[in-house]
């Protein structure tokens, strides 16, 4: 989750926004400030109904399937970009042609958004429970888009796709943990699936969902028709001929998949491959369709190989440990094809595509676009090669903190959302011209400046090996991840939500200066460190990162909460959300560390300080920590549901 | 991490000497190229990129950048020649012998005309491995070279031989006749003799520089180049093995259903010019083209979804601007 600003608007901006009509100014959540005069959509129509368009004046998109922080659409015969401002709370609609920008201001934090074949316009809202429907405006005079229409969701909508004959969209939660099936034609709710922690991308094919997941290293998979989850492991190995071998078979983590695209891989364009004279390919043959997943491919260490200077252990065999990797997927076979990671050469670190958040595929072309955030490129790969993130074809660079990318319906230009910078990017894939539309700027300075600086991925300033703070703390998050540490093995925790009023930081490191510890953590990964104001920025930034919203609370919740505090866990979850700001020495080895925010802690396994339980439930029923070991079996199912509601 | 290597670039032809060439300048230093040596990120960048002015302050990282694709090209595996086995008459011929110690390596007699590997395994050591003329390979993990096995007198038994290489005639850039041959050693007299071999006219994938063809004894595609940089291959933890890299560059990727396998060979100028010396050719398609880089990345992928009649394969060649000291041609 991105932070809110709270920060003042440039009254120049906002005469950049055309307003919607009607209704007065929409709150905002937790009571923060909403910029001035700018308004939410009005219901131009009844809210009750989803339906589709009867008479649409404007088309539907290019035909992306798939969601992202923008979608191309068109109106009245002239493509449209929508780009969903999460942070400034606004839809801005740019007219590709002339790059005439209106806003719309939406009552909550619009995260992607999805053009349907009639012209609807879907977003999640991430800061909330629901998906909301758009259209177009049908006049010259209208506002950019009007609202039609929301759906509830579990907390925190994601993405979203739309399944190939458009008779069913499927809406990830990240933080309610689910994957909703809505009708196509009504965007009723059909059903609802729960999914591992931490779901993001979604895509459908031949009639099942597939599901990325920011932690725990797999692809959901889930029927529509009659779901449960099913998990897909895209974990990866590294290959060389070097370093010990044993070594070389440790399992390494996937992590920052946000996106997923399905391609086939046999065009019908003269773009794609040239064939080998004597073995060419067959032409004919049906070839199924692969999905692409760009990830990273982790090394966090474990107790072989440790560390005594920074996060976990030196890079083995000439691959990074975070390493850009694409899993392809057999959707047939429900496996991954993608075993292990490749060194390009052996000492590979700058310009790495650390930080993947979308792709957009051209499938006559095998041409992929990837967006990657922290380096500011879309990196354009090769999507028949079994590691398309390992064959970049080409480098583009991208305004500041790419999130969202389409290609145009003709496949000659392809644009992208600089969504740090507010700065949409028309990238003309013929002549290689470049033309940028600004983006009203709806975030202050220095929230701007953090921003950044915890996305920069391949700045020295901050780690010498590309890593950046989002590397570890996705969207403010966790990786699910525990890593070897100087201080032994530390699992990564959570920051959105968790740090203001939390100090000391750090499992074990007992630091009360939000930005010493920074400055610690930096040197730590190998940074030249930060100025000051750059400090102070980042600071800022981390200790304001919203909290997600709460996960809807179980039926065990209320009783739970009576046995936290009966059982004294309060006594240093201070609050419940809190702490007391004290090391204790708990688990094996006595460590010293400090008491962690509990702020949905549901959602951030593996628990302890080095990450030994991988559930709640284990963690009541193996830990030694306070009054666990006496808990009854129905204190401790009460308590997990409680702690889950958080 | 790179191999040290010690290469021979004398050419099997009957009485083979060897040494060390002047191609062991390529990878002599077993230490990772420092920073100032490393080509700035922007140095790096081709130019025809789409290039802005950047939105933000930043300080990159000074290292070298991925490798960027020049071409690709798709193949169908299964079209590929296949090893023919070689009749038992014609392979008895062949055979080889160890002369004995020279400077830098081990003079070794060969019965055909290949630009060659030998191997002999040996229990309870490393095996004995010689190239092209008997130039010892080391690597950091390996840093002594191993003699011959011709200990008979203390050492009973017969090892089973193995050695492969290209046949130097009628090498064109397209196409390329491999053999291998494998057979008892007796280390008496330090000879191997042959009982079996295969032969197969390989395809070029890449003109000159990489060629493939079907393994007779299994369902795997080889893949032959020059003495490489760096080679890492993709198989799973029961089939991962070094593919060794010496004289050739050797690598194997099974084609199974369900699996997908690829291989990395890293090539710089100096390989890439001892092929084109004993081929007595050059190429022109990818030297022109190449001219921007310091060797290639050469990367084949074979992939065969489950639901797929059959594999489908990829070349992929990337320019690699950071090779140390190296500038091709």
């Amino acid at each position: 989750m991105r932070v809110y600003s709270r920060m003042s608007r440039p009254a120049l901006l906002l005469a950049l926004l055309s307003f919607t009509n009607g209704c007065g100014a929409a709150p905002a959540p937790d009571g923060q400030e909403r910029p001035s005069g700018v308004r939410a959509a009005s219901p131009a129509v009844d809210l009750r109904d989803c339906g589709r368009i009867a008479a649409p004046a404007s088309a539907g998109g290019n035909g992306s399937r798939e969601s992202s922080t923008l979608a191309l659409g068109d109106r009245s015969g002239r493509p449209v970009a929508y780009v969903a401002d999460t942070d400034g709370r606004a839809i801005h609609v740019v007219d590709v042609e002339s790059g005439e920008v209106r806003s719309a201001a939406v009552d909550g934090a619009p995260e992607h958004l999805l053009v349907l074949d009639d012209g609807r316009v879907m977003t999640t809202i991430s800061d909330g429970r629901r998906v909301e429907v758009y259209q177009p405006a049908a006049a010259p005079g209208d506002p950019p888009i009007i609202k039609r229409c929301e759906r509830t969701v579990p907390p925190g909508p994601f993405a979203l796709a739309v399944s190939e004959d458009g008779a069913s969209v499927a809406v990830t939660s990240a933080w309610g943990a689910a994957l909703t099936v809505l009708d196509g034609d009504t965007l009723e709710p059909r059903r609802v699936v729960s999914l591992p922690r931490s779901p993001r991308g979604v895509s459908i094919t031949a009639g099942r969902a597939y599901v990325t997941h920011l932690a725990g290293s797999q692809l959901s998979v889930v029927d529509l028709a009659t779901g449960p989850q099913r998990s897909i492991p895209i974990r990866t190995r590294a290959a060389s001929p070097e370093g010990d071998k044993s070594f070389l078979q440790t399992d390494r983590e996937a992590g920052q998949a946000y996106a997923l695209a399905s391609v086939s891989p046999e065009g019908s364009s003269a773009e794609a491959p040239a064939a080998i004279q004597g073995a060419a390919p067959p032409g004919g043959k049906a070839r199924s369709s692969r999905l692409v997943v760009p990830m990273v491919s982790i090394d966090p260490g474990d107790e072989r190989r440790t560390s005594s200077i920074y996060y976990g252990p030196p890079p083995l065999a000439g691959i990074s440990k975070h390493a850009p990797t694409a899993a392809v997927v057999d959707p047939a076979a429900e496996r991954s094809l993608t075993t292990h990671t490749l060194a390009p050469t052996w000492d590979l670190r700058a310009g790495e595509c650390t930080l993947p958040r979308a792709i957009a595929v051209d499938p006559e072309a095998h041409r992929g676009f990837v967006a990657c955030m922290g380096i500011d490129q879309v990196h354009v790969v090769d999507v028949a090669a079994a590691d398309p993130m390992a064959a970049v074809i080409d480098r583009i660079d991208a305004p500041t903190g790419p999130t969202g990318l389409a290609l145009s319906r003709e496949r000659d230009k392809i644009v992208i959302y600089g969504e740090l910078s507010s700065r949409l990017r028309i990238v003309d894939l013929e002549s290689r011209g470049v033309r940028d539309v600004d983006l009203p700027v709806l975030v202050g300075a220095k929230a701007r400046r953090g921003r950044e600086l915890f996305y920069a991925s391949d700045d020295r300033g901050i780690s010498s090996d590309g890593l950046a703070c989002a590397s570890c703390h996705p969207d403010g998050g966790d990786d699910g991840l525990t890593w070897t540490t100087p201080e032994g093995p530390r699992q990564t925790p959570m920051l959105a939500g968790r740090l203001k009023g939390t100090a000391p930081y750090g499992w074990s490191r007992g630091a009360h200066d939000l930005p010493g510890y920074i400055t610690e953590t930096v040197a730590r990964l190998g940074g030249a460190g930060l100025s000051r104001g750059d400090l102070d920025a980042l600071a800022a930034y981390v200790e304001a990162l919203p909290a997600p919203p709460r996960p809807d609370p179980g039926s065990l919740a209320a009783a739970g909460r009576e046995v936290f505090v009966s059982e004294g866990c309060a006594s240093c979850h201070i609050d419940i959300e809190g702490t007391d700001a004290r090391l204790h020495a708990v688990g094996a080895g006595r460590n010293e560390v400090d008491t962690p925010s509990l702020r949905h802690v549901g959602a951030t396994s593996p628990y302890f300080h080095d990450g030994r339980y991988r559930t709640l439930e284990s963690l009541l029923t193996h830990s030694d920590m306070g009054r666990v070991p006496s808990l009854t079996a129905d204190q401790r199912a009460s308590l997990v549901a409680f702690l889950e509601s958080l | 991490m790179r191999a040290e290597r010690v290469l021979c670039i004398a050419f099997l032809s009957g009485l083979l000497g060897c040494g060390a060439g002047p191609s062991s300048v390529v990878g002599a230093t077993p230490t990772q190229p420092s920073a100032a040596r490393a080509m700035p990120a922007a140095e790096a960048s081709s130019r025809d990129e789409v290039r802005a002015a950047p939105d933000r302050e930043r300080s990159s990282i000074a290292e070298a950048v991925r490798p960027r694709v020049i071409e690709s090209r798709a193949f169908d595996p299964l079209a590929l020649p296949r090893e023919a086995r070689l009749e038992a008459d014609t392979v008895r011929r062949d055979g080889w012998a160890s002369l004995g110690a020279a400077t830098n390596g081990y003079k070794v007699w060969l019965g055909r005309d290949l630009l060659a590997e030998l191997e002999v395994p040996l229990e309870a050591r490393a095996p004995f491995r010689a190239y092209a003329g008997a130039a010892v390979p080391s690597t950091h993990h390996r840093p002594l070279p191993e003699t011959p096995p011709c200990d008979g007198a203390r050492f009973p038994g017969r090892p089973v031989a193995r050695w492969a290489g290209i046949d130097r005639r009628d090498w064109t850039e397209s196409a390329v006749w491999f053999e291998r041959y494998e057979g008892p050693f007796d280390r008496g007299p330090c000879r191997a003799k042959a009982w079996s071999g295969f032969r197969v006219r390989a395809t070029a994938l890449v003109p000159g520089v990489l060629y493939a063809f079907r393994s007779a004894t299994s369902d795997s595609l080889v893949l032959v180049a020059p003495p490489a940089e760096w080679v890492s291959a993709a198989e799973t933890p029961e089939e991962l093995q070094a593919p060794h890299v010496g004289t050739l560059s050797l690598a194997t990727l099974p084609m199974k259903r369900g699996r997908m396998s690829s291989a990395l060979v890293v090539v710089g100028a100096t390989g890439i010019d001892l092929f084109d010396a004993v081929r007595s050719s050059r190429v022109d398609t990818f030297a022109t083209r190449a001219a921007d880089y310091r060797g290639l990345a050469l990367r084949t992928d074979v992939i065969w979804p489950a639901a797929d009649e059959a594999p489908s394969a990829l070349v992929v060649v990337s320019g690699v601007t950071h090779l140390p000291d190296v500038q091709l041609r």
